[in-house]
């Protein structure tokens, strides 16, 4: 592909998932109804849960990476892991912040001890730490080893997590009945948020490729991106 | 047979330097006592009301003095490239982790011995109603722990990162255990129930997973 | 403050968020282009001269 087609697609891209973000932006402002019990605040929720779902796609990344890369040794999966370990922690402190707002509405609290204000907040610790352990390693390689066992055991750790803190005591219900409507607004925002996830993911491997490209240029390691 | 008498070999070694220069467990354990008597003074000011605080308080302890544990049992071979003559020994790599997780095990077991007395005198935590369960539960999670701090200990010392970044970096892998095994222990101390299965099975789940993990992993990314 | 108030702090937080850091990757990622292109012309040059 010629860059000037890869300019024009990736633009295009870009336009397509701010106008589906915008899209989603009316529809949870004037088309999904109040919900009853609620009230407004639960239009929160739009936003809150695709975050959550392209986080464990952010984190789940992360762990394939890292298994690529101790399977191949190839930088291009370490450049990935580290695109998704950022994005992971973009999504997680969205999450954690929504949720906060919203605990803080509904129920009158910034933060409770329930089981998924935890898992989302052990998943950040989580994630914050694969960041801070990539900035603490100079040599490219250690570094790409280390952050693939760290991002690896992270991932495994998740549903240990998330089977810990469903032993602690949870006092707010859990299911929320969908209307159509609801459903609707709920999809268009999956699909944005999605976009922006793959678009935030891809943007930030072609920095690091780029910048990988540059410093090897003179020991003749290139660089191709997908 | 030969895996056995190997691994033996490198923990008899690894605690015969232990037992001759005591560093690392003269440190270990005066830092876990130190812990719990600062928490115990800013929590309550030494006028102890008994109760489950004492097993958060434990906690804390075992967490720091553990990552203290893996730190000091690696660094024996960080010097005059010791780790080099390690990985060039005629013997599998899983075995060099084996035998520093049960280096590990036995020191963090003589670090559970000492501050467990220390934190059940000092907030009065009535440890006689289940000693077995407390034993247990707590047992299981340090496996699960030295599981995952052998395997980063091995990680930093090859890759000579700055000490304090292992505890950073065991912490939150090691939050599950804690949540699991501070949830079992309310239920058997403040409810009088029996070891819960399901919270146990995450702890022992967790002990399977990463020891198999970091068994695995471990071969693929230790070098000198 | 308001119900309505919170959901819009919400969204503008959360999008905030998201979309600075997509700018920032895209004007870091022109500054780079910019000077990658550069260095193409260069090598180009090169076996030529």
């Amino acid at each position: 592909m010629s860059s000037s087609t890869r300019k024009l697609v990736i633009r295009a891209y870009w336009i397509v998932t701010l106008l589906v973000l915008a899209v989603g932006v009316w529809l949870s402002a004037y088309y999904a109804p109040i919900e009853s019990e609620m009230g407004v605040i639960q239009k929160v929720f739009y936003f809150h849960l695709p975050a959550a779902f392209c986080m464990f796609g952010a984190c789940f990344l992360v762990f394939v990476a890292g298994a690529g890369y101790l399977w191949q040794r190839d930088q291009r999966w370490d450049d990935l892991a580290d695109a998704a370990a950022h994005v992971a922690v973009l999504l997680a402190s969205v999450v954690l912040l929504t949720g906060m707002l919203w605990a803080k509405k509904a129920w009158g609290q910034w933060w409770t001890w329930s089981p998924r204000l935890t898992f989302s907040l052990i998943l950040w610790l989580l994630y914050v730490v694969y960041l801070i352990l990539r900035a603490s390693i100079d040599s490219a390689q250690k570094r790409a080893m280390v952050c693939a066992v760290y991002g690896v055991i992270a991932f495994l750790d998740v549903p240990l997590v998330y089977l810990s803190v469903k032993l602690m005591d949870d006092i707010h219900p859990s299911s929320v009945e969908l209307e159509p409507s609801m459903l609707l607004t709920l999809i268009v925002w999956m699909a944005g948020v999605a976009l922006l996830t793959a678009g935030l993911v891809a943007g930030r491997f072609r920095l690091a490729r780029i910048s990988h490209k540059k410093s090897h240029d003179a020991s003749g390691v290139t660089g191709g991106m997908a | 047979m030969i895996a056995l008498r190997q691994i033996l070999l490198l923990l008899g070694k690894d605690l015969r330097i232990e037992a001759r220069t005591r560093q690392a467990l003269a440190l270990v354990l005066v830092l876990g006592i130190l812990i719990v008597v600062v928490l115990a003074l800013g929590l309550q000011g030494g006028n102890a009301r008994g109760g489950l605080s004492a097993t958060a308080i434990l906690w804390v302890a075992y967490l720091f003095g553990g990552a203290m544990c893996f730190e000091k049992t690696m660094a024996v071979e960080t010097h005059d490239g010791a780790l080099a003559g390690l990985l060039m020994a005629p013997m599998d790599r899983g075995v060099i982790y084996l035998s520093k997780l049960l280096a590990n095990l036995v020191l963090m077991a003589t670090l559970a011995i000492v501050i467990t007395p220390v934190g059940v005198v000092l907030f009065g935590f009535d440890l006689s109603r289940a000693p077995l369960a407390f034993a247990s539960v707590v047992g299981a999670s340090l496996i699960g722990y030295a599981a995952i701090g052998t395997l980063f200990s091995g990680l930093v010392a090859s890759s000579r990162l700055s000490g304090g970044l292992l505890a950073v970096v065991v912490f939150p892998l090691s939050l599950p255990l804690v949540i699991a095994s501070t949830q079992l222990l309310k239920g058997v101390f403040e409810h009088g129930n029996a070891l819960d299965a399901s919270a146990m099975g995450v702890i022992v789940a967790f002990d399977v997973i990463f020891l198999t993990v970091s068994w695995i992993v471990f071969e693929l990314v230790i070098e000198p | 403050m308001s119900a309505e108030s919170f959901v819009i702090l919400a969204y503008v937080i959360g999008l905030s968020i998201l979309l600075g850091d997509g700018a920032l990757v895209w004007w870091r990622l022109r500054r780079r282009a910019g000077s990658d292109h550069d260095t193409t012309v260069e090598d180009r040059r090169r076996p030529e001269a």
